[in-house]
């Protein structure tokens, strides 16, 4: 994403490929949206195909809003937060929509202690000050979502009379994309701060599995639209 | 000094990583172990449909054999008998007479013997030796034919589809030796074996090759018998030596 924009200042050359290839990031979101938009009878019907593309809409948008901010105010961390906060609830509703008939207060308690502590973050950390940024915001959230979705796939695969590949793959890649986030931004003080090789490696795997969390996003749900079936929703 | 270069924020770091890959790969094993019972139950599933589907269809097929049995029966034999009856008592030309009622009785007989062989009398009160006797009976004129029965009768009534099953696979097996085999020679040798009833049936025929891919219709309808009765079975054979089929099957008195 976007905050690749600003943190990565390794070389010249490398940052220069590496935002060249971040355009990568708003440009699969946009088509998405464009390809998925036009279905106004699935938006209205279905409750995940719904918030997933009101959840690549925010991600568009915090894209575009954090290549703004890097250009003008040269930092953007204050995102950070807010995509962590965007996250954990849109996930969390997805999952809670997802669920069969399985009782939700666990996903509730801990995705509501995550919400309390990003917050909490939001108006304690001073974004502005590069060195001392360490926010666990990002971790927490993406830890959250990957425990909400490990007991989601549990549950599917050990309920479901028949699995269904697309819905299983649905979940997994939240489960990969959430559980990469949770050791790659873990480290965020290293990554914004250390201008070395390594760190611009974990930024471009980073920007690698979002890539394939987007393209996944939006390949399962098309698909799944066009084999006419009752989507992923469990209930509705 | 920036914050990652502080000791203690590696090393929570480094813990955080090490719990989260210690959770991520429980809930690897977790979900293998989950989709394996998964994919075991779905197995087990087909395997009782197509175990109730062979069920039914033999069962299906004694009622089928039941029925034209009893049609061969009580129709055409009782008709043929009357008409044996009437040629008896008409009184004509006597040598014409006794060839016609000759053939006639030839016929009855004929039609009755197909009848038991579709669905034996009395099978019910008859024990498993009783019925295997009747099928080896006819044979004895034609072949050496050996019986050892070493089930106590008394204590082990073996129920009626029991029973059938193994009169029919006994039945394929005969046919098989006599017909395709030019055998001279058959045993039949019957045990209680560890829970199992053993049931070994030995020929002096030409053989035939135990591990031929195609299987003929007798070889795969014993197979579907034995299936039917949660049973293993064998064949030991030679070319010119001889076939020996030993089949173990589940003791119908010791199911739960």
């Amino acid at each position: 994403m976007n905050h690749f924009f600003i943190i990565v200042q390794i070389s010249k050359s490398v940052a220069e490929t590496f935002r060249t290839l971040s355009i990568l990031s708003p440009a699969i979101l946009a088509i998405g949206l464009v390809l998925m938009l036009p279905d106004l009878k699935r938006i209205k019907r279905d409750k995940v195909y719904r918030t997933t593309i009101v959840y690549l809409a925010f991600s568009l948008c915090i894209d575009l809003m954090s290549r703004f901010m890097g250009y003008f105010q040269n930092n953007n961390q204050l995102l950070w937060l807010c995509l962590s906060l965007l996250e954990i609830i849109i996930f969390c509703y997805i999952f809670y929509t997802l669920r069969k008939k399985e009782k939700y207060h666990f996903e509730f308690i801990i995705s509501l202690c995550a919400i309390v502590y990003i917050v909490y973050e939001l108006f304690t950390i001073n974004p502005i000050e590069v060195k001392t940024f360490q926010t666990y915001s990002k971790t927490i959230s993406s830890f959250v979502i990957v425990l909400i979705a490990m007991r989601n796939i549990y549950h599917y695969v050990i309920t479901e009379k028949e699995i269904i590949s697309n819905q299983l793959w649905f979940r997994l890649n939240i489960l990969i994309y959430f559980s990469m986030n949770v050791v790659l931004l873990l480290p965020i003080n290293f990554l914004v701060n250390h201008e070395s090789t390594s760190a611009f490696w974990i930024w471009f795997a980073y920007l690698f599995f979002t890539l394939i969390f987007y393209l996944g996003l939006i390949v399962l749900l098309w698909k799944n639209g066009k084999s006419q079936k009752q989507l992923l929703s469990g209930s509705q | 000094m920036e914050e990652w270069q502080k000791p203690e924020t590696i090393a929570l770091w480094i813990s955080i990583i090490a719990l989260f890959l210690i959770i991520l790969l429980s809930f690897i094993a977790l979900l293998s172990r989950a989709m394996l019972k998964r994919t075991i139950a779905i197995k087990e599933a087909e395997v009782g449909y197509q175990k109730d589907l062979l069920k039914n269809t033999i069962a299906t097929q004694e009622k089928e054999r039941e029925r034209i049995a009893a049609d061969l029966h009580d129709s055409l034999i009782g008709k043929l008998t009357a008409l044996n009856m009437q040629l008896q008592m008409s009184g004509q030309d006597l040598n014409l007479n006794f060839n016609a009622t000759e053939s006639l009785q030839n016929s009855i007989d004929l039609a009755r013997r197909i009848s038991h062989n579709l669905s034996p009398p009395l099978i019910e009160f008859s024990s498993l030796k009783e019925l295997i006797l009747q099928e080896l009976t006819p044979w004895k004129l034609k072949a050496k034919v050996r019986l050892r029965y070493e089930i106590d009768e008394l204590s082990t009534n073996f129920n009626p589809e029991f029973k059938i099953q193994v009169v029919r696979i006994l039945q394929e097996l005969i046919t098989n030796a006599f017909k395709h085999g030019n055998s001279s020679e058959i045993e039949v040798y019957c045990k209680l074996f560890s829970g199992h009833v053993a049931v070994i049936f030995t020929d002096n025929g030409t053989g035939m090759n135990p591990d031929k891919k195609t299987k003929g219709l007798g070889i795969t309808n014993v197979e579907t018998r034995v299936s039917y009765l949660s049973g293993n079975y064998k064949i030991k054979s030679q070319l010119n030596q001889g076939t020996r089929f030993i089949f173990l099957l589940a003791n119908p008195n010791l199911k739960p």
